[in-house]
């Protein structure tokens, strides 16, 4: 990934943080509280031990201020505890944000566009690469407020008791946000090259996984296997000379820490015994000034040294911020939709007029064409695989994006409340897909409470009675229709349609391929059950079945996202185009 | 307690493997330890002792300053150094645990039979594999490391501080012990019911959305989608809470830790306040306190040990059920492969597991140099065949013989000699193109290899304007993708550089344009005629050039004859060729 692209994800990543308040401003209060408590904790207990070693006091005149450290201790701990749990739910926030905005422009692009990469992969975005997030925003972030908000704290109440030991602590921290950028540069280089070097190997390793089936095939997986320690072994040397160097400078920040706190040490001591003679006020430097202030000096970079072990967290955020962002920058059309309501029952008419149909990118998928069906029309679209006949299907479903005019009853498409448009529809597709769930969450599938002697009726005229009977209302279907054969998928998906077109009479049936997957015994089956439902309604069929093309009234032959014929069937067949296609009938699924 | 370290068992084993740099980076991480913690303490006992003396002229003046003063600055650069040596170590050996955890993993994938990896074909099944395999370097790094340093350290402190007040130092040395032992195992038996809790719901939310996304017409058009939306949403809550349960169990352990470490330091006061040893109340206090106070970063690396050891458990767990005793694949002796490619069937039989049988009796004989074809739809069992015939599954009956030896005398290497698969799935390995090509054929020359590549017709995809370098093209991930038709083009270069005699081609034209599925079939048959072939589709491309076309039904043959000789006498055959394209 490059410098540029990685400054952008920055960006986009701390725009997301908008969404984590106020939990990450909590977050912060509660970090600055619990550096106010360790500063007291380090005041009392220098406080106790000059009490004890220089004003011999007996430990038990002290126990006020024992019990208060003990306090401290115990607040210090809840604080953490608190800090925990807020910095959790400013992050689960920005998840929550983002996994809506995607799922937001999933619904906005429509299924045409799902369709374009396997559920999985959306499933992956929606779920890994979101939670890829959660650290950096968890912990990153306002470690990187805190390790600046701490050691500012400490500066201030270290001056006033002794501006030496301040001065000690600022020169080896000249500027924090100087010593930002020195750790910036080598802990998030080293922790960045580590990352990069760990995720390198495992995309190798698994490149080999699943190629295991191929190298079997060429008995080469016994020795791919030796390659694979070589390479990772080749790999290792590599970045070590490269974290060797990387470790080095970071460890210039352990350096400053551990120094100054001989430093601060070595100061106290001479001044006690009178070498050095400044830095006091003029007050004269007390065992207290100096424990309180060595106490301290651990805190002062324990935030920067905290910070660079989350740095593999900013790394993994950007990782997982690549895609989100990209997905969601991506211009892309969306699907239209107005709010005038569908009214019409019965048939629907339909009026295209210089129609396009687009992907989501833009590109013309299908058209320009006019055409237009009356009420009641029998029509089959007819045309080679790619020919855009599903495009039209699309498009009349609210599936996909046009231009041009398409009217359905008279009202344009586009401009219709697409919820009361679609209950006027009915559907079928080629590989229907069923949810994870029983029998009847399938078929009842946005209806509720169907009555069983409904229920029952859908399934015998689809044919899937058996179905219940043999496997009851509770037969779970699984990922992709598992556990039904495709027959029984397509025998469930109509009577699905069946029970809806029962409560919502359709006025428009589609039907792209719904045979074309199934044994010549189910196409008949699903045919006979469809025939009496299509005497009515207006009906629009894709098919390269020439018996399921003769019961049409009317043809429209398209090639090449063109309307090139449009009549009967006794005037299409034997027009050129459809010549065409019955010579090239090739490359065809056979059916037993 | 005992299951789990079963289940870590063979890793533990492995640390074997590495002692040395495990060792060492052990010894610099109790080295920067001891600088640390003698750093803080020194400093506290030298300036408190300092004060003590510059309370009077005459200790003021005999006080030794120099000896302590080095210590602190020798230490303080003895921790910088011992980091960054412990850190340059365990990187270094996180590598090489990585490299022998992977390569253990692979020699144990290998037997395996196909049906026992096939739940592992989706890729997020392998991404988790991969990822369980990395999460064990954690039991070293952030479990057995950090844990062992601690105790050792303890046992060290307890030695040092005895030379001052034994009992102090057993109680502070005792409790430390108990906390670092004690606590993480508390917190990882609060962690398991939120953890499993967590794992459920993740999964269910993944099925929810694939789903979601999957349906989405579906719901669309049923008028399911607002409520399922809503449904999506309140499963991402459920995963949250659950999350957040851990989360704040894992504050909750930060927290006690900082709380009871803090409460130690206070005990070592009191204790320590009251006189160190025989010494009356005075540096040694501050001595004893900075000492409790430096244990600290001692403690804080085993606050969250316990997320560590049940995400490192989970992994050694599943890979653990993966490498599970099983099934294995076995070959047989004979070493030396196959010349003719005749392959006999005879009353083959197979069913997966208790299901109903795929092939019932199929019988087929395939003459040196013959073509076949077998027809059948989706789910037929022909590709049961195939990988009976690749040796993936074991025939429950029948027999399998090439060159009139029984299919299972073959040894592996002999085996693969004697065949070469087409398939429809083609891996491209992210490689070199010369590296693409060797695996079929490693000690393949430059020059075979563009003599392949030209008789394949991919020379002329290739963008490169010397040959030589096209072979080091980076192809697959990272570098360049193929087309369809440049994969199977791909594959039957390396089906021809292997030069078997039997060529088992497995739908490989699916998912191809008409035209481009022409072309590779032309390709194939030109260079197959004299390999015996043996094809598999339900694609009704080709056929016309076949010897003979089986029809693949009830798990038989039901006819074996020309392309000619069926189209005229078999309705269903002449059916298939009747449709519209």
């Amino acid at each position: 990934m490059d410098k540029s692209r990685q400054r952008t994800l920055t960006g986009w990543l701390r725009q997301g943080s908008r969404l984590a308040r106020p939990w990450l401003g909590i977050t912060l209060l509660l970090g600055t509280l619990s550096a106010l408590v360790i500063i007291a904790q380090a005041y009392l207990l220098a406080r106790l031990l000059h009490g004890i070693i220089i004003d011999q006091q007996d430990r038990h005149s002290l126990l006020m201020g024992i019990t208060g450290l003990l306090l401290l201790a115990l607040l210090r701990g809840l604080l953490a505890w608190a800090k925990e749990q807020s910095a959790f739910r400013g992050a689960a926030r920005v998840r929550q944000g983002v996994r809506r905005q995607v799922l937001d422009a999933l619904q906005a692009r429509g299924p045409a566009y799902l369709q374009q990469k396997p559920a999985g992969s959306w499933a992956s975005l929606l779920l890994e690469q979101v939670e890829e997030l959660h650290d950096f925003y968890a912990r990153y972030q306002p470690q990187a407020m805190l390790a600046v908000l701490q050691p500012l704290l400490i500066l201030l109440v270290v001056f006033p008791v002794n501006w030496a030991a301040g001065l000690i602590l600022l020169a080896t921290a000249p500027l924090i946000p100087f010593f930002m950028i020195l750790t910036g540069i080598g802990a998030a280089d080293a922790n960045r090259r580590n990352f990069q070097a760990l995720s390198r190997l495992s995309a190798h390793f698994l490149d080999r996984l699943k190629g295991l089936a191929t190298l079997r095939r060429y008995h080469r997986a016994q020795a791919e296997g030796a390659a694979i320690t070589a390479a990772s072994e080749d790999f290792r040397e590599r970045t070590m000379e490269v974290l060797r160097m990387a470790f080095l400078s970071s460890a210039v920040l352990e350096f400053f820490a551990s120094v100054s706190i001989a430093v601060v040490a070595v100061y106290f001591g001479f001044s006690y015994l009178e070498h050095l003679n400044f830095g006091d006020y003029g007050r004269g430097v007390t065992l207290f000034a100096g424990l309180f202030v060595l106490l301290l000096a651990p805190d002062f970079f324990l935030p920067l040294r905290e910070l660079g072990s989350h740095y593999h967290a900013k790394a993994q955020a950007i990782g997982g911020a690549d895609q989100l962002e990209a997905f969601l920058a991506q211009p892309l059309l969306q699907l239209q939709q107005g709010d005038s309501p569908f009214l019409a029952d019965g048939p629907v008419s339909i009026e295209a007029r210089d129609l396009e149909v687009l992907s989501a990118d833009g590109q013309r998928l299908l058209g320009p064409l006019s055409f237009s069906l009356p009420a009641g029309c029998r029509t089959a679209l007819i045309g080679r695989t790619g020919a855009g006949k599903s495009s039209l299907i699309q498009a009349l479903l609210g599936f996909a994006p046009y231009r041009g005019s398409l009217k359905v009853n008279g009202q344009e498409l586009a401009s219709l409340e697409m919820t009361s448009w679609r209950r006027h529809l009915a559907w079928l597709r080629q590989n229907p897909r069923l949810i994870h769930g029983s029998l009847r969450d399938n078929l009842c599938l946005g209806l509720d409470a169907v009555d069983e002697a409904a229920r029952l009726d859908a399934l015998r005229q689809a044919g899937a009675l058996a179905l219940q009977q043999d496997k009851g209302w509770d037969y779970p279907i699984g990922e992709q229709a598992a556990g039904l054969s495709v027959g029984q998928a397509q025998r469930l998906a109509l009577a699905r349609t069946l029970l809806h077109s029962a409560q919502h009479p359709a006025g428009l049936w589609l039907l792209d391929e719904p045979t074309a997957s199934l044994d010549r015994h189910t196409e008949q089956q699903i045919m006979d059950a469809l025939a009496p439902r299509l005497a009515g309604p207006t009906s629009l069929m894709v098919s390269h079945r020439p018996e399921q093309l003769q019961q049409a009234e009317r043809w429209l032959l398209i090639e090449a996202g063109q309307l090139v014929a449009d009549g009967s069937p006794a005037e299409l067949a034997t027009h050129p185009a459809y010549q065409r296609l019955v010579i090239h009938h090739n490359a065809q699924e056979p059916r037993p | 307690m005992i299951a789990a370290i079963q289940a870590l068992w063979p890793y533990l084993r492995l640390y074997r493997q590495h002692a040395l740099p495990l060792l060492l980076g052990l010894l610099l991480s109790l080295f920067t330890l001891a600088a640390g913690i003698g750093l803080l303490s020194l400093s506290g006992w030298f300036l408190s002792a300092c004060a003590v003396a510059g309370l009077t002229l005459a200790t003021r003046q005999s006080f030794n300053y120099l000896f302590p003063a080095g210590g602190v600055r020798f230490l303080s650069i003895m921790r910088t150094a011992g980091r960054w040596a412990e850190r340059v170590v365990s990187h270094d050996a996180t590598f090489r645990l990585l490299t022998s955890l992977r390569s253990r993993f692979w020699q144990q994938l290998l037997p395996l039979p196909s049906a026992r990896l096939q739940g592992f074909r989706q890729a997020d099944l392998l991404n988790r594999l991969v990822s369980d395999i990395d999460a064990l370097d954690h039991l070293y790094l952030r479990l057995i490391t950090p844990l062992l340093s601690a105790l050792l350290m303890l046992l060290a402190l307890f030695g040092f501080l005895c030379l001052f007040d034994p009992s102090q130092a057993a109680v502070l040395t005792g409790v430390l012990s108990l906390l670092v032992v004690l606590l993480p195992l508390l917190f990882y038996r609060l962690g398991q019911a939120p953890g499993r809790a967590l794992a459920l719901s993740r999964a269910s939310l993944r099925t929810q959305l694939v789903d979601y996304v999957d349906n989405q017409a579906e719901l669309l058009l049923c008028g399911a989608e607002p409520s399922w939306r809503a449904k999506l949403e309140a499963d991402e809550a459920h995963l949250l809470t659950q999350q957040r349960r851990l989360a704040s169990l894992g504050g909750l352990a930060t927290g006690l830790f900082q709380s009871l470490l803090g409460m130690v330091t206070v005990l070592m006061l009191w204790l320590a306040a009251d006189g160190v040893g025989e010494a009356p109340p005075g540096p040694l206090t501050a001595l004893m306190v900075f000492v409790s106070l430096a244990a600290f970063e001692l403690v804080l690396p085993l606050a969250n040990a316990f997320t560590h050891l049940s995400t490192t458990l989970t992994a050694a767990r599943r890979l653990n059920e993966i490498t599970a005793p099983g099934e294995r694949l076995t070959y047989g002796e004979h070493p030396t492969p196959a010349q003719t490619g005749q392959l006999h069937i005879r009353d083959l039989a197979f069913a997966y597991g208790a299901a109903p049988r795929v092939l019932t009796d199929l019988s087929l004989e395939l003459a040196p140099g013959q073509k076949v074809a077998i027809l059948g739809p989706t789910g037929c069992g022909k590709s049961t065949l195939l990988s009976l015939l690749t040796r993936e599954l074991t025939p429950a009956s029948g027999s399998l013989t090439l060159d009139g030896r029984p299919l299972a005398d073959y040894s592996e290497g002999a085996l693969r000699a004697s065949m070469a698969v087409v398939g429809q799935r083609v891996h491209l390995f992210s490689a070199t193109l010369a590296d693409n090509l060797r695996l079929a054929k490693p000690t393949a020359t430059d020059d075979e290899l563009l003599a392949v590549l030209a008789a394949v017709e991919l020379d002329r995809l290739l963008p490169e304007a010397d040959p030589r370098k096209a072979l080091a093209l980076w192809l697959g991930e990272g570098g360049r993708q193929l087309s369809g038709g440049e994969l199977r083009r791909l594959e039957l270069a390396r089906a021809l550089l292997h030069d078997a005699p039997l060529l088992l081609l497995d739908e490989a034209t699916e998912g191809l344009d008409p035209a481009t599925e022409q072309a590779i079939l032309a390709l194939i048959l030109r260079h197959a005629q004299d390999k015996s072939l043996l094809m598999i589709t339900h694609r009704l491309t080709g056929l016309a050039q076949m010897d003979s076309i089986g029809l693949l039904e009830d798990g038989r043959l039901r006819c074996l004859a020309p392309h000619a000789e069926l189209l005229a006498q078999d309705d269903h055959y002449r059916r298939l060729h009747q449709q519209l394209a």
